[in-house]
């Protein structure tokens, strides 16, 4: 295997010190062309242009884990401080104004947005797993709806023996009211992994305070029954933080698509105009 | 105890395939099917289980996680016999967000090309332009040029491409210049041909204290390319809305090309070494030696100016200090002397004279002259050089008698005779122009000597040269003149009296060896020698009808020594000509305007009973003295037409000065350089030079400065700077507050023979720059290099659309 240009463990904050020389090179670099009367906005441009094309190759690389192009765990540091590179580049490009013909504010928000959603999984990648690894065991998210039906039918035979093991109605009577309803509860597609839900509060509320009813037998299946609320619980939100983690990339990478094309665009009309190509 | 789902189970758990497109539409429910959908998303599912054919047998094959192989089995078959329809397979999260992105990618796509139709141009404007050029974006054509012709193809594209990057040429800026007049080197920096870049790089000493360090600007130096031809739209970028600066220039961008860089006015600028002067005045005014010395006599204390704006004013747009007029500054002190109050010498400038010849010499040594006033004296005038300059026999007899004084010819050779002669027929022919043609003969004879000069600049040099004075003056001086050069002009020659009829044979009378004597008549009209008779001889009517049947002028004697009333007494019958002595009040007159015929006050006073007191007649002023308004007047004592200056700013004075100052540099320089020294003189009639002093400009051409600098509505200066703005910020010491007046200075030596303007000595110490720091600074009032600078220098103009047919509209 490659061996990584700058090693992370090792050197934590070399990216942050090469990014932050890039961004001052870059600083200085477009001052120097603007003062030299160059064409400073067509090399801005075209630049921004190459390295929104380099970080789109980010993708492709997944999709090609058996070629040596170097770590993936690179290529999304480099993805990462790359995207912050191409914002500033963005700004000496268009300047902080807010552009006034079509075209532009059309590319301006789209490439905006990209970059508002690469910062929006940014954050999302750093904050939901811990989240996740709070909550309890790691889940495969496309296993998710399988291990829900595992806790529902283990649920269900758990409230079948105590309806069988004791002469009271008293699991099945929750089981109806509560259990049943928050088992076959899922998470709304925008549900953010903050703490438990009320409904699983409610539903342990609801269980702790028939303890006094239960006897001996009955308590042991509360008990067990508690640990799958708990797995429910968990299940919950790793639903909820993986699904947060696959979601900004429908808005990332689509929108993406969308700058390609437009800058491509944007760039010959620009070019054209500037040389009469 | 706690429940974990991620350990591996292979008996309980169903194997996932996150990796492939399509999923089992079942495994939403937690329950997918173990075969899943195709690579297409068909489900190909009937049973729970595919059964196997183990030999001649149907075989389950059910897996654990769905509960084993089941009690009934395969159907005879082979079918599985728990059958279950086929589901409806999902897309995989992976494949879901690559048929959005495709979505995406293909709706940008239709929306560009939807857009990019009929209305592409407004989709691909980049925002409105500013309003100054707000009518200007009918069409992107309009501004943006088509692609230049050239082999199409994508190396014409990479070339295009590579080229947009260079910063060089490229068409736009062409389409700048249909409306802006930008000089002859509209790219080039400042609009400034090279040789004036190079010097102007040569005043500029790098290194100065206080360069800058920057590594912007460092950097910028080495990318900048060495080709410093710049387009318009480099520094002036439009489509930035209505209200955007197009002219927007950063201090850095100045410095880029700049010799010596520096970081700000107010750190590194260098000092100002001798503005705002980059030239002497036009005007010579001593301001110190005025303030400390004149000012303070207290003669002219009263009449003395109290503050600079008595004499200065700010101009329309506040930025120059115009002087006022010559009526409201020097005038009270100045203007009679232009007058010539108080001048010792002539007041008029001598502007045709008839020079003292000795005629007798040359009429008795064959070279006969004809009339020629017995009074004249002097040399022939400078304006009468001019005149003569075209006329070649003139301009080679005057080569000839170069140092010969021809008041005294006895000893002189025969070829310098032949030349006083030639001379002599050629001011008397110049005269006669003049006086038959009037004007137009000085026009046409000035045009020829500049035929570039306006015909109202030469209408006006005549300064209205009247026709009676001149008829006057010709019937004192050359009585018989149109006769004689009548003759001259048709090869017939006065005959000598003295002169043996041999000499008609002499060199110098060769070309007129047709002279005939006559029988004697010399007035006889009939005769085809109308020899003039000798000028002394009183009582020969030496003119007969010819003058009588032009201006009738009366051939007064020369002994008379009347001869020069303008008017004469030609015009009173009792004047007739004859030799009877004029009455004494006009012989007494001299010069009289108005002459004998007009001062009938000897009659009246025979006429009249004798006084018991003596009454003196009414005596007409001295010619000089009789025009203190200006104009043409003859002299008593020789025979000069004078031109008095009007006053200041004499139009005569003036055209001729100009005129002499700008052919002293030609091929008539050798007659234009006296003339314009002689009207020059700083003591001069008008005394124009003492204050309007003389450059020589490129091409070694003098031109008179008429007025004071002032400020030109479309030339745009280095540096800009309004006086108005500042007025109020001045101290209690004024002006001086920044022009601080130098209490010695050799002020005038800049003038003088000098004709250099950059070679001067101001009265002015510099500006000091600290004075400008003091405010202009990043905290006050702005250091930007635009504050005070302009990048576009000299003649910049907006062009007028449209044709430029003059056409009545239809």
């Amino acid at each position: 295997m490659d061996k990584p240009l700058i090693n992370q463990r090792r050197h934590p904050a070399a990216w942050w010190i090469a990014s932050a020389c890039a961004a001052a090179l870059l600083v200085a670099a477009e001052a120097a062309l603007r003062a030299a009367l160059l064409p400073v906005a067509l090399w801005t441009g075209t630049l921004l242009y190459a390295l929104v094309l380099a970080l789109a190759l980010f993708n492709a690389r997944k999709k090609l884990p058996f070629l040596p192009l170097t770590r993936a765990s690179t290529w999304l540091r480099f993805h990462v401080y790359g995207g912050w590179l191409a914002v500033l580049l963005f700004f000496l490009h268009a300047g902080t104004a807010w552009p006034d013909g079509r075209l532009n504010q059309i590319l301006a928000a789209v490439f905006l947005l990209v970059a508002a959603s690469g910062a929006l999984g940014l954050f999302l990648s750093r904050w939901v797993p811990s989240k996740l690894t709070a909550s309890g065991e790691a889940l495969t998210y496309e296993r998710i709806p399988e291990i829900r039906r595992q806790i529902r039918t283990s649920v269900e035979a758990l409230i079948v023996a105590a309806d069988h093991e004791s002469d009271s109605s008293t699991l099945g009577d929750f089981y109806v009211n509560h259990l049943l309803v928050y088992v076959n509860w899922r998470p709304g597609l925008f549900a953010l992994p903050f703490g438990d839900p009320p409904l699983h509060r409610k539903t342990i509320s609801s269980l702790v305070s028939l303890n006094r009813y239960f006897n001996a037998r009955e308590r042991e299946i509360a008990s067990e029954l508690r640990e799958w609320i708990e797995a429910k619980r968990n299940l919950d939100t790793q639903l909820v933080g993986q699904r947060l983690l696959k979601l900004w990339l429908f808005v990332h990478i689509p929108l993406s698509c969308s700058l390609i094309i437009l800058g491509l665009v944007h760039g010959l009309v620009a070019v054209h105009f500037t040389r009469g190509l | 105890m706690a429940r974990f789902f991620q350990l591996p189970n292979f008996k309980r758990d169903d194997y996932q395939r996150p990796n492939q497109k399509w999923g089992c539409g079942r495994a939403c429910d937690g329950k997918g099917c173990q075969f899943g959908p195709d690579a297409k998303g068909v489900c190909h599912t009937t049973g729970e289980c595919r059964p196997a054919r183990v030999g001649d047998r149907w075989t389950c094959t059910r897996p654990d996680t769905s509960g084993g192989p089941c009690a009934s089995g395969p159907l005879p078959s082979g079918e599985c016999c728990r059958q279950i329809g086929p589901c409806q397979p999902v897309l995989s999260l992976r494949a879901r967000r690559g048929r959005w992105s495709w979505a995406a990618g293909g709706l940008t796509v239709a929306i560009l090309l939807v857009l990019g139709g009929a209305d592409r141009e407004r989709w691909a404007d980049p925002g409105p332009l500013s309003s100054a050029h707000a009518l200007s974006n009918a069409r992107c054509s309009d501004c943006h040029q088509a692609p230049p012709a050239g082999p199409g193809g994508p190396g014409a594209f990479a070339g295009g491409f590579a080229g947009a990057f260079s910063g060089g040429r490229h068409p736009t800026g062409v389409s700048c210049l249909k409306c802006h007049d930008m000089g002859e080197h509209p790219m080039e920096p400042h609009g400034l041909d090279r040789i004036s870049l190079t010097r102007a790089e040569n005043t500029v000493k790098p290194g100065a204290k206080g360069a800058s360090h920057s590594i912007v600007l460092a950097m910028a130096r080495i990318v900048s390319p060495s080709d410093a031809s710049r387009e318009c739209i480099v520094c002036h970028t439009e489509h930035h809305g209505r209200i955007g600066k197009v002219t927007a220039f950063s201090d850095k961008q100045c410095q880029v090309c700049h010799v010596a860089a520096f970081d700000s006015f107010s750190k590194g600028h260098p000092e100002f070494s001798n503005y705002p002067f980059d030239r002497r005045t036009r005007l010579v005014f001593d301001h110190a030696k005025h303030l400390g010395e004149h000012f303070s006599d207290k003669t002219v204390a009263a009449l003395a100016p109290k503050s600079c704006d008595a004499c200065h004013v700010a101009s329309t747009s506040g930025g120059f200090m115009v002087v006022r007029s010559f009526e409201k500054t020097c005038a009270a002190c100045h203007g009679t002397q232009i007058e010539g109050e108080g001048r010792a010498g002539d007041k008029g400038i001598a502007f045709l004279r008839i020079p003292g010849l000795d005629a007798a010499t040359l009429d008795s040594k064959g070279h006969g002259v004809g009339e020629w006033p017995s009074d004249a004296d002097g040399a022939i005038t400078p304006f009468t050089r001019l005149l003569l300059s075209k006329d070649k026999a003139a301009s080679q007899a005057m080569a000839a008698l170069s140092g010969v004084d021809l008041t005294d010819l006895r000893g002189a050779s025969d070829e310098r005779l032949a030349a006083a002669q030639a001379l002599a027929w050629s001011i008397k022919s110049l005269f006669a122009d003049l006086v038959t043609s009037g004007q137009d003969a000085m026009i046409a004879k000035l045009g020829d000597i500049d035929p570039a000069a306006e015909r109202g600049q030469l209408r006006a040099m005549t300064a209205q040269m009247p026709r009676d004075g001149l008829l006057s003056a010709q019937t004192a001086w050359f009585p018989s003149l149109f006769t004689e050069v009548a003759n001259y002009r048709a090869g017939v020659m006065p005959v000598s009296k003295m002169a043996p009829a041999a000499s008609a044979a002499s060199p110098a009378a060769a070309p007129h060896s047709a002279v005939v004597p006559g029988d004697g008549d010399l007035l006889d009209d009939k005769s085809p020698v109308a020899a003039p008779a000798k000028p002394k001889a009183a009582g020969d009517d030496i003119l007969g009808d010819d003058l009588a049947a032009d201006a009738k002028p009366a051939p007064k004697p020369v002994a008379k020594a009347a001869g020069d009333d303008l008017l004469g007494d030609d015009a009173t019958p009792a004047a007739k000509p004859t030799s009877k002595p004029a009455p004494k009040a006009a012989k007494d007159s001299g010069d009289d305007l108005i002459g004998d015929d007009a001062a009938p006050a000897p009659k009246v006073a025979a006429a009249a009973p004798a006084p018991t007191k003596k009454i003196e007649p009414l005596k007409v002023n001295d010619a000089e003295a009789w025009t203190p308004a200006g104009g043409w007047y003859r002299s008593a004592d020789n025979p000069t037409l004078y031109y008095r200056p009007v006053g200041h700013a004499d139009a005569f004075l003036t055209l001729w000065l100009s005129a002499s100052a700008k052919l002293s540099s030609g091929p008539h320089g050798s007659v234009a350089e006296p003339l314009f020294l002689a009207l020059s003189d700083a003591k001069g009639p008008g005394l124009c030079m003492k204050c309007h002093s003389v450059d020589r400009v490129s091409g070694g051409e003098k031109v008179v400065n008429w007025s004071a600098a002032g400020p030109h509505p479309t030339v745009h200066e280095i540096t800009k700077f309004n006086h108005e703005a500042h007025f109020s910020l001045m101290d209690q010491k004024g002006c001086q507050t920044c022009h601080q007046m130098k209490a010695q200075s050799a002020y005038l030596t800049s003038f003088g023979d000098n004709l250099d303007p950059a070679h001067f000595e101001s009265g002015f110490g510099p500006v000091v720059k600290a004075s400008c720091a003091a405010c202009h600074n990043d905290k006050v009032a702005g250091q930007s290099c635009q504050l005070c600078h302009s990048y576009h220098v000299g003649e910049v103009t907006a062009k007028i659309s449209g044709t430029g047919q003059m056409k009545p509209l239809e």
